[in-house]
């Protein structure tokens, strides 16, 4: 089967239009007209049914290679064949540049529920990355080149948003020594405290990415997001980015929030135990139970680097504009900067102590 | 008539075993020769008395056995070797014996030069350089050390000096002074001609014949080398972790609701407690121990400038 793709269309001049996360608006680069979103919604809610129509009706053709199932949809814009995975929610057209938005992967159980449009524009993310150089001397040169920053792609991330109730109990033990001296005798005094605590501590909104793409570590070293600016789910965001559907369900992904939020609250009990020593834990029965769970989009830029054989994911949120990943180091300029900092260091110190000898 | 050639022999056996023992002739000091004084020395009151109490020789003879513990056959022997010395190294060598109530190293060593300084040794050459041997036989604390004037400080420096005396400390316990002596004269002759120790090749005598050796700088190489790696180790580990951003979050710390944690119930109670005591005794004081060792130079009552060191025995 083969579905046609929907995108967002200027309600001015019919041109491709994309989202545009410095004014938080529509921008056509054709007419340069500018939309608000109740603008777009009232100009797509008008063509919803033809496109709903057309998405009805479209072929997709599943592919499979290398255990991989490849889907291909036909371009709203040119009718030509767009080849995507079957995560992907949102893509290019590799022929008109148009924005392909495959409907059908954010519908029903995919719907979002909300969405963080992008706040930090592509230039932003460029400059983020060419500013890792700073302070970062063994930065190989070749990685930060041109043709790797304009890689830098926005990338809506499927992530589950759990509102988790951790709730159980804590024992712990506690060792305490302390030792004085009072004449010939030293005393040690060693006192022992059980601690027993039952409680229960709240989460709102722990993120766990939905995507088997994405390593947790990345996406989780780029929170926290600021929910303040989840905007209900609408299509007409994905304009100029890609976009993922989850692959991780829900009670898979809660996993990692499960571990995390019983990880706090342990640490916010063991604090509140006000014996002195070093506690050490005897019982716990904390467990984490979901109050709720959300589905949504978060934007992220990102850019996948190949060095030496090996690829380097980076990630910026595309909220706050925090960058992160892992740069990798140029051994060789390692090596000769660490040798030339050891004679320097050295020679320096046998310089300062020469300076005390002849100085008296 | 037998009898009086009985007595004749026994008379002449006496007077030869009699002149085995070298003698050695005193000389008087007194104002109109200077109090015997031929040397830069300026002779003040207080000086005065110990040149007077210094006994006052004739330096050509160099060695003096006021222990009569030499005969002269030994005496000629060790002054062929003391000759060989002087005409090797061109400084003065004297062999000195003698009983004074001594019993502290420094003593020795004040008697052993103010002998040489108040004496003609060394006139002849640059700063008086000459070594003197002094073995004192005071019964009760025998004692036995070798002192350097001029250039023989540099030439037999501390390390040298000590190293003879250790080779001749048996020779002179056992009274076995001519073979102490000659080992003594070969070691010196040899280290002359091994020249001045790179250690002492900086080193100069100041105007009174003191040895003065500049301080050499040693660079704190290991000290350097540690610091600078610990300094390197971290630098690197900083610029190297910059490369790293991504971190492993285990925690959800800023999702937690403000004032969230509710307790039901919460306990802490003590269950045991336990004192125990040891006992320390006091420490002995563990006393000063006394360092040895010379110093470049020492000053003998004349002012002038001396090295050197003894063994008790």
């Amino acid at each position: 089967m083969r579905s046609k793709a929907l995108d967002n269309k200027c309600p001015s001049c019919g041109a491709p239009i994309l989202y545009s996360a410095t004014t938080h608006n529509w921008k056509c680069d054709y007419c340069k007209s500018e939309f608000t979103l109740e603008e777009m919604q009232k100009y797509n809610k008008a063509s919803s049914a033809k496109n709903n129509d057309n998405t009805n009706e479209a072929k997709k053709v599943v592919k499979k290679d290398n255990n991989v199932n490849y889907v291909t949809y036909l371009c709203k814009n040119c009718n030509a064949e767009i080849i995507a995975d079957e995560n992907t929610a949102s893509t290019f057209c590799i022929y008109c540049g148009n924005t392909a938005i495959l409907k059908e992967k954010l519908s029903g159980e995919f719907a979002p529920s909300k969405i963080i449009p992008f706040k930090k524009d592509k230039k932003y993310a460029v400059e983020a990355f060419k500013g890792l150089k700073k302070g970062r001397p063994f930065i190989p040169k070749e990685f930060i080149s041109e043709k790797n920053i304009e890689k830098i792609t926005g990338v809506y991330i499927p992530f589950w948003l759990y509102s988790v109730l951790v709730k159980g109990g804590l024992k712990a033990k506690s060792t305490h020594v302390t030792s004085w001296r009072s004449g010939d005798y030293t005393y040690t005094k060693t006192d022992i405290y059980h601690m027993d605590s039952f409680g229960e501590m709240t989460f709102t909104r722990v993120p766990v990415d939905g995507s088997t793409r994405f390593e947790n570590d990345i996406m989780n070293s780029i929170e926290p997001f600021d929910y303040n600016e989840l905007e209900d789910y609408n299509h007409a965001y994905l304009s100029g980015f890609l976009a993922e559907k989850y692959d991780i369900n829900s009670d898979n992904a809660f996993e990692d929030a499960n571990k995390r939020t019983v990880k706090s609250t342990t640490d916010k009990m063991l604090h509140d135990m006000t014996a002195p020593g070093v506690k050490v834990i005897t019982e716990n029965t904390l467990a984490a139970n979901r109050t709720l769970t959300e589905y949504v989009l978060l934007p992220v830029w990102l850019v996948n680097i190949k060095y030496n054989g090996k690829y380097y994911l980076f990630a910026m949120n595309g909220q706050t504009g925090e960058f992160v990943g892992n740069i990798p180091i140029n051994v060789t300029k390692a090596v000769i900067s660490g040798i030339l900092m050891f004679i320097l260091v050295a020679a320096f110190i046998i310089f300062i102590c020469y300076l005390g000898f002849i100085g008296g | 008539m037998r009898k009086v050639y009985r007595v004749l022999f026994t008379i002449i056996i006496f007077i030869i075993s009699i002149n085995v023992f070298a003698s050695t002739n005193l000389l008087e000091r007194n104002e109109e020769n200077n109090w015997g004084i031929n040397k830069s020395i300026e002779i003040t009151p207080a000086r005065l008395n110990i040149i007077k109490q210094t006994k006052y020789v004739d330096a050509s003879e160099k060695i003096y056995d006021f222990s009569d513990v030499l005969t002269d056959d030994e005496e000629a022997e060790i002054k062929e070797y003391v000759d060989k010395f002087i005409s090797v190294t061109k400084m003065d060598l004297v062999i000195l014996f003698d009983s004074v109530p001594y019993t502290y190293d420094e003593r020795n060593a004040e008697y052993a030069v103010d002998f040489y300084d108040y004496n003609n040794f060394g006139i002849d050459y640059d700063s008086y350089s000459g070594v003197i041997l002094f073995r004192n036989t005071y019964d009760m604390d025998p004692y036995y050390g070798i002192y350097n004037t001029g250039i023989a400080q540099q030439y037999f420096p501390e390390e040298r000096y000590d190293a003879t005396l250790d080779k001749i400390y048996n020779y002179f316990v056992n009274r076995n002074y001519v073979r102490g002596i000659k080992l003594f004269i070969d070691d010196f002759i040899n280290y002359y001609e091994l020249g001045i120790p790179d250690d002492y090749k900086d080193s100069y005598l100041d105007e009174n014949g003191f040895l003065i050796v500049p301080n050499r700088f040693n660079p704190p190489i290991a000290v350097a080398a540690i610091i600078s790696l610990a300094v390197t180790g971290i630098t690197m580990g900083v610029l190297v972790s910059k490369n790293k951003m991504v971190k492993k979050l285990n925690n959800a710390n800023d999702y937690i609701d403000a004032n969230s944690m509710k307790y039901e119930h919460k306990e802490s109670h003590l269950v045991s407690s336990n004192t125990v005591r040891h006992y320390h005794p006091p420490h002995e004081s563990s006393g000063g121990g006394s360092f040895g060792g010379s110093s470049h130079s020492f000053g003998g009552s004349s002012g002038i400038g001396h090295s050197g060191g003894g063994r008790h025995g």
